[in-house]
């Protein structure tokens, strides 16, 4: 990939999508078919996101008492390359601002949606020059908020991540190998990752060279 | 949506007229009134023959949800597709034109191409021996043997010209065999051997009239999937010639549109009054000919079939979207080789 340069010759830095740190974390091979092969498959569980985000993802601002809902907002950190859309930025009357990250699916606390979110935060921060360690995913199966904590583990792994989908993004044009665990399962990509065939590697090479081998018991009914 | 093996809506009535309203398609026959809609969820492509009128908007709206629109002549021959937006798998395309320039990989694909559909040739002759007469049953046996010996010299050959004569040589064995599994009460004219550009008889017709379908569900399998269909590894490159659908065909032509010919007449579904013969010798399916292979074709798409590799049943018309996919997983250099479907 060409890596455009600035004026002082100074190369810039691949923008990373904050949404492909939420599926790098859950599955490295799942960010890199999206990435890489542009292949994004729908499902039950996604057209439910999409169907739930259709309610925040109208830009604009609506007030709720003290607080301005802010939705479907451009955020970006020139200093981390991120860049993406926040569902909802809550800003409070006492200055807080607070990302929420709407997600169609039950809570995992850890899980790669706060990575997500923490990512919305940190973006934020840089936007309103004023720190954000606090940020909430609404979870649509139990409809509630739930507190993310923007800690310093956190704010790791988030840059961690960034720079792993950055190397995939701009040098590294190989697809991770598949995880083929209990993800793949509810994973809407797994026609198209095929982790079965890829992790069965021995099976596969030996089906390659059975096809020049006729067995003819097998065809000739006695 | 694609990956749902669901209705394709196939029209061939002259003079149709096709429009969106809402979510739905409505079909205006010429003549015939009455108002005809179908819901547009439940149709994964629309493939129109001939004289057919299609609303920009519902072009559009295809486009959109990547719903393929294929425009095939009145007669059957492949025109052109809409797939929507073009798949950016640059990447993809990109490993594509390596392998292809790579003499090895490339030989390599091909001889795999060919050996599969050698074998699902043999398959198609050892099983319908199974069931005929002794006279007939040698000679399809005769003929597989003859396909078991190209596969062996198969695994040998060292050049795609070697693998193309091979191809050609066990293409020609086979299609000398399969008048023997046709039925013998029948009130045909008899079939010979393949022959096309026209056909001159009715094997050959709804032969070349199946291919046509085969094509069209090959060729979307690999737009689909993010893959050039122009640059084959097997045939040639040649401006406006798809030759990886070409190539992809290979495979399942015999198990996917031989045999379904051959059941379409042994079954009597397809008989003599089907076809029309042109003076100068040309045959061609009737109007309703082609509605009866088409109605049987859209069933057959639906009956599954072992898939050994993948590990499960998969629908006929899936198949190709599957070796699609094996393939661009061997060129982006994920599998060691591209394995084809082969029939048990």
């Amino acid at each position: 990939m060409t890596v455009a340069s600035r004026q002082g010759g100074e190369a810039e830095q691949a923008q990373v999508p904050l949404s492909a740190l939420e599926h790098y974390t859950y599955c490295p091979r799942q960010c890199g078919l999206i990435l890489l092969e542009d292949s994004f498959a729908d499902d039950a569980a996604t057209v439910r996101g999409t169907l739930l985000h259709q309610r925040v993802d109208t830009p604009g601002n609506r007030g709720r008492g003290t607080v301005r809902t802010l939705h479907a907002l451009p955020v970006w950190h020139d200093g981390h390359g991120l860049t993406g859309i926040c569902d909802t930025v809550e800003l409070h009357a006492d200055g807080t601002v607070l990302p929420v990250e709407h997600k169609s699916g039950r809570y995992h606390p850890g899980g790669p949606a706060d990575v997500q979110v923490a990512a919305q935060a940190m973006c934020l921060e840089y936007m309103f020059k004023q720190p954000v360690t606090t940020a909430a995913i609404y979870s649509g199966t139990d409809r509630r908020r739930h507190i993310v904590t923007v800690n310093e583990a956190l704010r790791t792994r988030v840059l961690d991540a960034t720079n792993a989908v950055r190397n995939l993004l701009s040098h590294n044009h190989t697809l991770p190998p598949p995880v083929a665990d209990s993800r793949c399962r509810r994973c809407s990509m797994a026609t198209d990752c095929m982790p079965k065939l890829l992790a069965g590697t021995h099976r596969y090479q030996q089906a390659l060279h059975d096809l020049y081998l006729l067995d003819d018991t097998q065809d000739i009914d006695e | 949506m694609t990956t749902e093996l669901l209705n394709t809506l196939y029209v061939q009535t002259q003079g149709t007229d096709l429009r969106l309203e809402q979510d739905t398609l409505r079909i205006h026959l010429p003549d015939t009134p009455g108002r005809r809609t179908l819901p547009l969820r439940r149709l994964d492509g629309i493939v129109v023959y001939g004289h057919i009128n299609l609303s920009t908007e519902l072009i559009t709206r295809c486009a959109q949800d990547k719903r393929p629109v294929t425009w095939m002549s009145r007669g059957g021959r492949y025109l052109a597709r809409l797939d929507g937006a073009a798949r950016s798998n640059v990447l993809l395309r990109h490993a594509q034109h390596q392998r292809h320039d790579d003499t090895g990989a490339r030989l390599g694909i091909a001889r795999n191409l060919v050996a599969g559909k050698i074998r699902n040739s043999r398959w198609i002759l050892l099983r319908a021996a199974r069931d005929a007469a002794p006279a007939r049953r040698e000679h399809a046996r005769k003929a597989a043997e003859d396909l078991a010996a190209a596969i062996d010299k198969l695994s040998a050959a060292e050049s795609i010209d070697v693998v193309m004569g091979i191809e050609g040589q066990a293409a020609r064995n086979y299609f000398a065999a399969l008048p023997h599994i046709l039925s013998t009460a029948t009130d045909l004219p008899p079939f010979t051997h393949r022959n096309r550009r026209p056909p001159t008889d009715p094997v050959n017709a709804a032969l070349s009239f199946t291919y046509g379908l085969l094509r069209s569900l090959v060729h979307g399998a690999l737009e689909q999937v993010g893959l050039d269909p122009y640059l084959g590894f097997l045939h040639g490159l040649r401006p406006g010639k798809p030759a990886l659908a070409l190539d992809l065909m290979e495979e399942f032509r015999p198990v996917l549109a031989d045999r379904f010919v051959l059941t379409q007449f042994n079954r009597r579904q397809l008989r003599a009054s089907h076809f029309d013969h042109l003076s100068g010798g040309a045959v061609s399916l009737t109007e309703d000919g082609r509605k009866e292979l088409i109605g049987a074709w859209q069933e057959w798409k639906t009956q599954t079939w072992e898939h050994p590799i993948a590990g499960r049943e998969v629908p006929a018309g899936l198949l190709p979207v599957v070796q699609a996919r094996i393939l661009a997983r061997h060129l982006r250099g994920e599998l060691p080789g591209y394995l084809p479907w082969t029939a048990s």
